[in-house]
């Protein structure tokens, strides 16, 4: 961009530095004009990024408390089955050894069966958590910072080859130190409205699957907190009936541990109305879902829930172990 | 001229007799639209859903195995006599197995769901693997183009220096 113009030189000249004025001129009408459109593109870009974060987080950490809920429903349905098997043996439900070796065949296949299902499960679960965690890290990819290197590299060439072609190592660079530091950061918010868009294609295409994988993963969290839930509801049931409600009816002086018993009785009730209440965040992650889908980005309350479930699980697998242990005879 | 037209005529009957007998094979409601599947379409076709009613029949047996069993463990067995007590552990371990197994049937349905949808997890893992390998083949074709400038850049000063223009 020359100008040759005598007037034009003039002027240029009275207002002090007619390079200053090209490059401002050039500056202007090549880089700074789209460089307004891209950065209210952003905004959109930037958008599109987040929600694909957020449904990776939130992806990543439901199947991820699905696959600690899958293994303490099975821990808890081992544990039970053993503790009833024991019970059923000495109530005498078995009479000779071949009845016996029979029912304690049937009761590990049971159990094996189970095993294997959980674990299906879990891998076929953990192929999701790869897919949300991919989408994570591919809304997390920072592809502005290479891009504006990558252009600044591109524009440093093309000077190299401009002034390689004219000849003259003192030869001025055909594009300026701004124009050079402008046009790579232009290229990097372009990229970045890029990536927003290619982001929210992903989101766009794949959120058929998503939905249907929240469905499935709602029906699992069901079942699993109904496993445990069923199991720890006759538990505790009998439990109150035998070491509440029945030394506490009976004339003799009640029992040392009558307190305690009672106590776990009631951590276990709190647990038990706990996990009826996480057999929801199923039903609240479809919600979240359908409202994403519908242009809602908060989630925040949607982590906290699924961390205050794993938060559970560990609670019900310390209280499972404990009873084991009590049941057992163990010291504590 | 009149055995043609009686020719045609009698065509025309069995054609519409043949189509009558079809339709009496094959009975279809009024405003059904009818589409003929081919193979192609066949299977292009996702695999066949789950029975209506699978899903809810095994839930439905699940539910009764576990009120039996609770029913048997909430039995007043204090008064019982031996045998009685003996009979009555038989019948607590057979209902308990019951209610074991209907679990695990529910749960083979729902995990045997979950195989089937494995191939949309997949595709969907491929693609957004094929996605981030695009943006980073962008960003190594940019490089590429400004590394080939600078030496293109290099060759011609090497150029200049041995061949004076």
């Amino acid at each position: 961009m020359r100008t040759t113009g005598r007037g034009a030189n003039t002027r240029m000249l009275a207002t002090g530095n007619a390079n200053s004025f090209h490059t401002c001129r050039r500056l202007y009408l090549g880089v700074a004009l789209p460089l307004g459109t891209v950065l209210v593109l952003s905004g959109c870009a930037a958008t599109q990024v987040k929600r694909a974060e957020q449904v990776g987080e939130v992806g990543k950490t439901y199947a991820n408390a699905l696959t600690l809920a899958g293994d303490e429903a099975m821990a808890s349905s081992i544990t039970f089955s053993l503790a009833e098997i024991r019970k059923e043996r000495t109530g005498g439900a078995f009479r000779t050894p071949e009845d016996r070796s029979k029912a304690i065949k049937n009761q590990i296949e049971t159990l094996e069966q189970r095993q294997q299902l959980v674990e299906t499960s879990n891998h076929l679960l953990a192929l999701l958590a790869e897919y949300f965690a991919s989408l994570e890290q591919f809304a997390k990819l920072d592809i502005s910072t290479s891009f504006e290197a990558a252009t600044g590299g591109l524009v440093d060439s093309i000077n190299k080859v401009g002034k390689a072609v004219e000849n003259n190592p003192k030869a001025n660079a055909k594009i300026s130190n701004a124009e050079r530091t402008a046009l790579a950061k232009l290229s990097g918010l372009v990229a970045r409205q890029v990536h927003g868009q290619a982001v929210a294609k992903v989101l766009e295409r794949d959120a058929p699957m998503i939905g249907t994988q929240l469905r499935l993963m709602t029906k699992l969290l069901e079942t699993y907190s109904k496993w445990i839930n069923d199991r720890s509801g006759m538990e505790l049931e009998e439990f109150y009936r035998d070491h509440v409600v029945k030394p506490f009816v009976a004339t003799e002086e009640l029992p040392g541990s009558w307190d305690q018993d009672v106590r776990r009785y009631l951590q276990g009730t709190s647990l038990s109305e706990q996990i009826t209440k996480a057999q929801d965040a199923g039903e609240r992650m479809e919600r979240f879902w359908a409202g994403y889908l519908a242009g809602e980005i908060s989630i925040t309350y949607l982590v906290a829930d699924l961390k205050d479930l794993e938060k559970l699980i560990q609670a019900v697998s310390d209280f499972r172990k404990a009873h084991a242990d009590a049941s057992a005879g163990k010291p504590q | 001229m009149k055995a043609k037209a009686m020719k045609t005529k009698m065509t025309k009957t069995k054609v519409m007799k043949t189509k009558r007998k079809k339709r009496a094979a094959k009975p279809v409601e009024p405003g059904t639209k009818v589409v003929k599947t081919t193979g192609k379409m066949r299977a292009a076709m996702p695999a066949m859903p789950v029975a209506p009613g699978t899903e809810v029949d095994l839930e439905k047996l699940r539910e009764s195995a576990l009120k039996t069993y609770e029913s048997l463990r909430n039995a007043e067995k204090d008064d019982f006599t031996q045998e009685q007590k003996e009979e009555y552990w038989r019948n607590r371990h057979l209902a308990r197995t019951a209610w074991e197994l209907a679990e695990n049937a529910a749960f083979a349905n729902l995990v045997e769901e979950q195989k089937r949808r494995l191939p949309e997890v997949a595709a969907s893992n491929a693609r957004l693997a094929k996605d981030a390998q695009a943006t980073a083949d962008a960003l190594a074709v940019m490089n590429l183009v400004s590394a080939s400038l600078g030496v293109l850049a290099e060759v011609i000063t090497l150029l200049g220096r041995v061949v004076p223009i």
